[in-house]
């Protein structure tokens, strides 16, 4: 290749492409965002949207009086219990459902008919059975989850390779070995998923539910201070909901290595 | 292709209905509410014979509305007949209306004082002038809970934390009780509380006059802790409210509303039994079985104000009471607030009784 001065043209230094850190980009987005939120607060009419600067203080607020963690232990409370039975109930409904095909066929429609149900539809049916209770929360909380866990379990199970089923099969394995050896691992990643899904509904499940049964919690603090024409502490209950579920869906993801490493592996 | 012109077709035709559905006229929407909402009124009809057309009316109701809302709905029949085409908006929560009416969505709204004096100190230019209705609350309790005392531990529910129920019940409790602590929880609605207590689910609640007479008729065991209607007649509960602008702006729509809400609230102390007849047009709802014993409970403690309310110590009583419970910050006077004007140029013109 003959050099730019050899073929007559002005010599100029080769440029170098400039990488932009997605940090950067990141960071700069956040801060844009702030901004406007700021800008937009205090063009608002004090009713609705409030300022970032407001709703820090509220914050602080409420995390120095104690209100704000007595709320979010509420609001764990139910959370966690609902997820934990989704979770033990959605899998094993899931394993099962995906390896029987005539289980699925019969209990497909009832899992498409919660897929697609206002869930909050169901509250005053519940309310009324089991009252202004935290076993109402719970019950809440499972069936916002429940649903993602099975279809997303059973979704695992029939994409497990046959080959695999067949072969164990073949070397003499029974019926247990298949399940814990062959299924259960194949099954792992639409499970994880799903577990990650349900935990996600399990905090929009929560904060629906006490914000329409109950006097604790963190969905209640919303419905409290919006009474009161206080958007900022709204705000600030809003932004730690969604804080600590995307903590606790992160360490999800920790969970999803640890039992899926070798899935992760294959994606090197 | 063949398939994917099936899946297009589909998805346009699903589409297409969607569309034609939400197209589709229909009167307001019952708001969302919480367990066991009542059915939602039926809107105001045309006029028959309409006189000179003043255009529409929307008049704002922050909740599924009641017995109690009823003369008010009933007014809409002598707005009618001054050529109005009125447009009862329904919202969930005393919050939605005032936030529709500060966003010029709603120009006349009936708001609990205690929403509207709290979105005051947020700075709202917001007015009360009229009074819808007065206090007709009551603390009741089932079986065992029958004094303030028992309420110790027990499932008292109230509509929310910036309920004037519940203010009203605190109160109570910080002077009579003040060591007592009951397990609060919210159900929206006196009708939903009242059946919470048929069922058993709750122990005690403050109700409204027609739910209480509902429970004294089904429960044997219905204790009546306090009746606010007696101890607490200045509290106004319920007031209409508009934008401060809108009283400069429109006076003569807002004194046709409030002469329409005088009329219609005289109607009925001059013939109840006349009002029992026409409340199920707005009212469907309404229980015919104990409606003579709510008319002449509502009679007696003077719920709906002939005179439009709002007397000076009434407006003062109201903000003092809040101030007094904490809930309100102290600077809000009852002339910032409150706006008699039109409400005495109505009276000028029909008199007072």
């Amino acid at each position: 290749m003959q050099t730019a001065a050899a073929q007559g043209l002005p010599h100029t230094r080769p440029r170098r492409r400039r990488r932009v850190s997605p940090a950067l980009v990141r960071t700069i987005s956040v801060i844009a965002f702030l901004t406007v939120w700021q800008i937009a607060g205090s063009y608002s009419d004090g009713l609705s949207i409030p300022t970032l600067s407001n709703t820090v203080r509220a914050w602080w607020k409420l995390a120095l009086n104690g209100e704000l963690l007595q709320a979010l232990a509420a609001s764990l409370q139910a959370t966690l219990l609902g997820f934990g039975f989704a979770g033990l109930f959605g899998m094993t409904a899931g394993l099962l459902t995906g390896w029987y095909q005539w289980l699925e066929e019969s209990l497909d429609i009832y899992w498409s008919l919660l897929l697609v149900l206002p869930m909050m539809a169901l509250a005053p049916i519940i309310i009324v059975v089991f009252g202004f209770s935290l076993a109402a929360r719970v019950i809440i909380v499972f069936l916002f989850a429940v649903v993602v866990i099975v279809v997303n379990t059973a979704t695992g199970v029939r994409q497990v390779d046959h080959a695999l089923v067949d072969m164990a099969r073949s070397f003499g394995a029974n019926g247990r070995q298949l399940f814990f050896r062959i299924l259960l691992p194949a099954a792992m990643p639409g499970a994880v998923a799903g577990l990650r899904l349900g935990l996600g509904r399990s905090f929009a499940g929560m904060v629906a539910a006490e914000m329409l049964v109950s006097s604790v919690g963190m969905g209640n603090l919303v419905t409290h201070y919006a009474s009161r024409f206080e958007p900022e502490y709204v705000f600030a209950a809003v932004i730690t909901t969604v804080a600590v579920a995307i903590g606790v869906m992160h360490s999800m993801r920790l969970l999803e290595r640890r039992f899926v490493a070798w899935k992760t592996a294959d994606r090197g | 292709m063949n398939r994917w012109r099936g899946v297009a077709a589909t998805a346009l035709g699903a589409i297409i209905l969607t569309l034609a559905a939400g197209c589709g006229g229909s009167k307001p929407a019952a708001p969302a509410a919480a367990p066991a909402p009542a059915p939602a009124p039926a809107a105001a009809p045309k006029p028959a014979e309409a006189p000179k057309s003043k255009g529409k009316v929307f008049v704002g109701y922050p909740s599924i509305p009641d017995l109690s809302d009823a003369p008010s709905m009933l007014a809409w029949d002598e707005l009618i007949k001054m050529g109005y085409d009125v447009v009862p908006k329904f919202l969930a929560t005393p919050e939605l209306l005032v936030q529709a009416v500060v966003r010029d969505e709603i120009p006349v709204g009936i708001a609990t004082s205690f929403a509207f004096l709290q979105a005051r100190q947020k700075g709202s230019p917001l007015k009360a002038i009229a009074q819808q209705v007065a206090n007709e609350w009551s603390l009741v309790g089932r079986g065992k809970t029958k004094t303030l005392a028992d309420l110790e531990g027990a499932k008292l529910a109230q509509h929310s934390a910036a309920a004037t129920g519940k203010m009203m019940t605190d109160a109570l409790m910080k002077a009579k009780a003040p060591n007592v602590k009951p397990q609060v929880l919210y159900v929206p609605g006196s009708e939903n509380r009242a059946d919470a207590m048929i069922k058993g689910t709750i122990d005690a609640t403050t109700v409204e006059l027609a739910d209480l007479v509902r429970l004294q008729a089904k429960l044997s065991d219905l204790n009546l802790m306090a009746s606010f209607a007696e101890t607490l007649p200045d509290l106004m509960f319920s007031v209409f409210i508009v934008k401060e602008d809108m009283i400069k702006k429109n006076p003569e729509l807002l004194k046709d509303i409030i002469k329409a809400s005088l009329q219609a609230n005289r109607r009925f102390y001059d013939d109840t039994a006349g009002f029992s007849e026409r409340v199920p047009k707005y009212y469907p709802a309404v229980d015919q079985a104990t409606l003579p014993q709510v008319l002449d409970l509502y009679k007696k403690f003077k719920v709906y104000p002939i005179n439009g309310g709002l007397e000076s110590a009434a407006q003062k009583f109201t903000i003092d009471f809040y101030v007094d419970a904490g809930q309100l910050e102290k600077g809000q006077t009852p002339e910032l607030a409150f706006d008699r004007s039109l409400l005495d140029a109505v009276l000028k013109d029909i008199g007072k009784k």
